[in-house]
């Protein structure tokens, strides 16, 4: 889309806001920033050299197979003992059924009295790691699980024993309740934070378009029948409605992980919609008057062709002045929802969670803390970014 | 003006039926239905209550707790899953029909047989001697016929008048049927359609009671009695199911606790907001414009809930906390302590719970009243008769409060009843869950958890009407402190 002149200027006008500008550009870099999280925070090398071949257990899940021989197991555990012993030459070669089945992380897959090994040479390996080695969901080794759960950062002794790897365990920001990281958890949150807002967003400000568009536009019955049940479905409050159906969903069936996500992302669109539907329809109910669009009528064009080609590109000052807003709004749904415990499943990366974490867990200030402090920056942020837009956009706020 | 009011009346009726509807449908949908999630929820709780030692000897602790069928009956009565699907959702509208006045009847054989009705007010006995009505008589065997009998009660007058004679002082059968076996076939052949025995053959459960002498009465006795009447349109709340007392009287309760934050906070929110606002414009572009600007804003974006668990934290009376400022929980000492205090112990008391709430529902609130108020007072500056007023060397003061703040004020008196009456009801459901505060934000969520489903939907249907008469509230404001406003033109 070619902007026009009059955008191009409130462009502008929104860049001379040092303190809406410099709020975008660093909610842009942070965003840019975590955006890449697997290659940080992660519990797999980035890279991985077998005997010059290379592999990239980031983007793939190998086998021992894939990886020179040996069983079609999935390496589950980039540090298992197992792991270890098949790069120093041990190829895992018969194993029992109890090996399969280990999740994620970097606890040992299996026993290893179960595996049989056949001795090789030791095979070269060269490997790059992420510089933090633990991804959201990534759990700690059985022997240190108990010690590791709500461990503070650099934590060695617990209770007075030594807590087994906690040196090079690196956990910056400590461990949550379930003894995972808690900084690869906040960074893996925002980043979903934040695409589950933009989303959310840009899905409730198409939704809301529709809606309130075709009640402009055609007015009359259409728009009396609208109302009223904008008022209905307005009328239930938001969070509690979300609580029911997110209740209703978690009961349905059993929907794990990105499933879950997206059904939660779902029932979400049913509430969100209403706020640019009622900002649309103004703007549509104003320019079903103009000349313009009668000009248009007149000439024949269709219904549909005049609503999208004509009005649309007229009505778009609510739709960039609403959407900061909506941002934060989804953003806090979902946080809302999470810390009541209605929103995303455990190893899910979640704000609200940490947050409700460290309302359950008073000493952990390095839960507590690095929850507020993201979530309040991020919200600052986006008001900022969002009153920007406003004086930049909004003809009233000049 | 009144027939733009009595349409926006008219027009709160559909959208109380959709809410109705929409929750209505919710409530079915879920799987098993409200009878399933109740007893489930039962079973549940039993299991934990009964912990370990609980468990029998047999082994099979956790299974052994069985909804009898009498118990099934009650939770299905309290459902209201005893009446077809369209009745059920009638009665949550409006209704007019006659409910089963008996809610269960047991026998002992050889003992007396008790007959417990709806509203649990009275129960008869009978033993060899015939009947013996009592009056709530929890813990009555045969012989103690001493409760009075309130004959003047409609609904148990019109099930007496037309089966058995009572004397109204002793409560002893004075006619009808003698014989235990006529007066069972009687009972049975006309107040249940369906009777279960239980398997030692010593119990009847009534499963299907609806009583057939109240089919019988006449339909304008039915009409005239308003305890026949159903349905939340006319203010009848169903009865919640955790908590066993109507749901309107659980909110009647909480109502004060909610209202206290509300008024307290919008008092707060307006007062601060107008003497910041009217500042701001008079030092319009100043240095303490803009840092106060940055300040509502910044409070603006902090979500309550998010500093709420802040405050407890670093505040709060944790062991690390950095300074014990707030309490952790409740909106007043607990009352072994709290009455002890002097009156300004009390007071000092009240404050100290309320100081953590409070920040957390007002933070967000300033940002629009403080820049509306600004805005506004900076346009009237700008008019004509404050342009004319400063060029007569009236001070900027004087303009300011003499001439120009009142017109200004205009926005913002509209907003106030709306805003007052919603206060009441403000309370977040968040905060007051973070400081456990019994307010009717904390009842909704507790009803969500426990699936109490009557209670969810009288609480959404209060909530729903008063955010819509607030509404209409602030609408009329609008025109009545604004005479240039009228609604004739805003249809289109």
């Amino acid at each position: 889309m070619i902007f026009s002149p009059e955008f191009r200027d409130r462009a502008r006008k929104f860049r001379k806001n040092k303190r809406a500008f410099r709020s975008f550009i660093i909610l842009c870099a942070l965003f840019a920033a975590t955006l890449p999280a697997e290659l940080f925070f992660n519990d797999r090398p980035i890279v991985i050299r077998i005997d010059g071949t290379s592999y990239f257990p980031v983007f793939k899940d190998y086998t021992y197979e894939d990886m020179g021989g040996g069983l079609n197991v999935p390496v589950s555990a980039y540090r298992s003992t197992m792991f270890n012993e098949f790069l120093a030459g041990k190829t895992p070669i018969v194993q029992t059924a109890a090996m399969y089945g280990g999740g994620t992380g970097t606890d040992d897959a299996a026993p290893l009295e179960l595996v049989t090994y056949e001795q090789g040479p030791p095979r070269k390996v060269w490997m790059l790691w992420p510089a933090i080695p633990h991804s959201y969901k990534s759990s700690p080794r059985s022997e240190t699980l108990v010690n590791q759960r709500l461990a503070s950062p650099f934590a060695t002794t617990r209770d007075g024993k030594l807590i087994p790897g906690a040196s090079e365990a690196r956990h910056l920001l400590g461990t949550d309740k379930y003894g995972k990281d808690v900084l690869a958890r906040l960074v893996y949150g925002f980043r979903l934070s934040l695409l589950f807002g933009l989303a959310l967003a840009i899905t409730s400000t198409i939704l809301g378009s529709i809606i309130g568009g075709i009640q402009g536009y055609f007015g009359g019955a259409v728009d009396l029948v609208g109302q009223r049940g904008m008022e209905i479905w307005g009328a239930i409050p938001r969070l509690m409605l979300l609580m029911i159906l997110s209740d209703f969903l978690s009961r349905q069936g059993e929907f794990t992980g990105a499933t879950h996500l997206l059904m939660l992302f779902v029932i979400m669109n049913l509430t969100s919609w209403m706020g640019m539907a009622g900002h649309m329809r103004a703007q549509f109910l104003r320019a079903r008057n103009l000349d313009y669009v009668r000009a248009a009528k007149s000439l024949g064009v269709s219904n549909p062709m005049i609503m999208f080609r004509h009005i649309l590109p007229n009505s778009l000052t609510p739709i960039i002045t609403f959407l900061p807003f909506s941002i934060s709004g989804a953003i806090m749904a979902l946080v809302g929802l999470d810390f009541l415990g209605f929103g995303l499943k455990y190893p899910a990366p979640s704000l609200g969670d940490l947050l409700s974490q460290g309302q359950q867990h008073m000493e952990a200030w390095w839960i507590m803390i690095p929850a507020f402090v993201t979530l309040t920056s991020l919200m600052i942020l986006l008001t900022f970014i969002g009153d920007g837009v406003r004086n930049a956009f909004d003809p009233r706020y000049k | 003006m009144w027939s733009y009011i009595v349409k926006r009346l008219l027009l709160m009726v559909p959208t109380g039926i959709g809410i109705i509807t929409v929750f209505f449908v919710i409530s079915e949908m879920v799987p098993g239905g409200p009878l399933d999630q109740v007893e489930s929820m039962i079973i549940e709780q039993a299991n934990i209550g009964q912990g370990g030692d609980g468990a029998d000897a047999s082994g099979q602790g956790a299974q052994r707790i069985k909804i009898d069928p009498q118990m099934r009956m009650q939770i299905k009565r309290k459902l209201g899953l005893n009446y077809n699907m369209f009745e059920r959702y009638m009665r949550s509208l409006v209704w007019c029909g006659r409910d089963s006045l008996i809610s269960s009847v047991e026998l002992d054989v050889g003992k007396a047989q008790k007959i417990t009705f709806r509203n649990e007010r009275y129960q008869v006995y009978r033993d060899a001697d015939g009947f013996h009505l009592f009056k709530n008589a929890a813990t009555v065997n045969g012989e103690s016929a001493a409760i009075r009998f309130d004959r003047t009660d409609r609904h148990f007058a019109s099930v007496l008048d037309d089966t058995i004679r009572f004397d109204p002082i002793t409560g002893a059968q004075l006619d009808g049927p003698s014989s235990l076996e006529a007066v069972e076939t009687e009972l049975l052949a006309r107040n249940f359609r369906e009777a279960d025995y239980g398997s030692d053959g010593s119990r009847i459960t009534v499963t299907e009671t609806r009583d057939e002498l109240y089919l019988k009465a006449s339909p304008w006795r039915t009409l005239t009695d308003w305890d026949n009447w159903h349905g939340m349109f006319l203010l009848k709340f169903p009865i919640s199911i955790t908590q066993n007392k109507k749901c309107i009287e659980l909110i009647r309760d909480r109502l004060p606790i909610s209202m206290r934050l509300g008024i307290i906070s919008f008092f707060l929110t307006y007062s601060l907001c107008l003497v910041m606002g009217i500042s701001k414009a008079s030092k319009n572009g100043s240095t303490y414009d803009s840092v106060t600007s940055v300040m509502v804003l910044i409070g603006y974006g902090t979500p309550g809930f998010v500093l709420a668990v802040f405050l407890i934290r670093m505040f709060g009376p944790g062991s690390d906390a950095i300074a014990h400022l707030i309490p952790l929980r409740g909106i007043q000492s607990p009352p072994e302590i709290y009455n002890q205090l002097s009156w300004l112990g009390k007071l000092w008391d009240n404050i100290h719970h309320l100081i953590g709430p409070i920040t957390c529902l007002t933070i967000g609130s300033f940002a629009g009243l403080t820049m509306l108020t600004k805005n506004s007072v900076l346009e009237e500056f700008h008019q004509l008769y404050a342009v004319a007023a400063r060029a007569r060397g009236l001070s900027k003061r004087r303009v300011l409060y003499k001439h120009v703040l009142r017109n200004s004020l205009i926005p913002l008196v509209t907003g106030f009843p709306a805003r007052f009456v919603m206060m009441f009801f403000a309370g977040s459901l968040l905060i007051e869950k973070i400081f456990s505060l019994d307010g009717l934000g904390l009842l909704s969520y507790t009803a969500l958890i426990e699936r109490d489903y009557p209670l969810i939907m009288s609480n959404m249907f209060i909530f729903t009407y008063i955010g819509l008469i607030c509404k209409l509230l602030s609408d009329i404001g609008y025109v009545i402190v604004d005479p240039r406003i009228t609604f004739e033109g805003s249809k289109s």
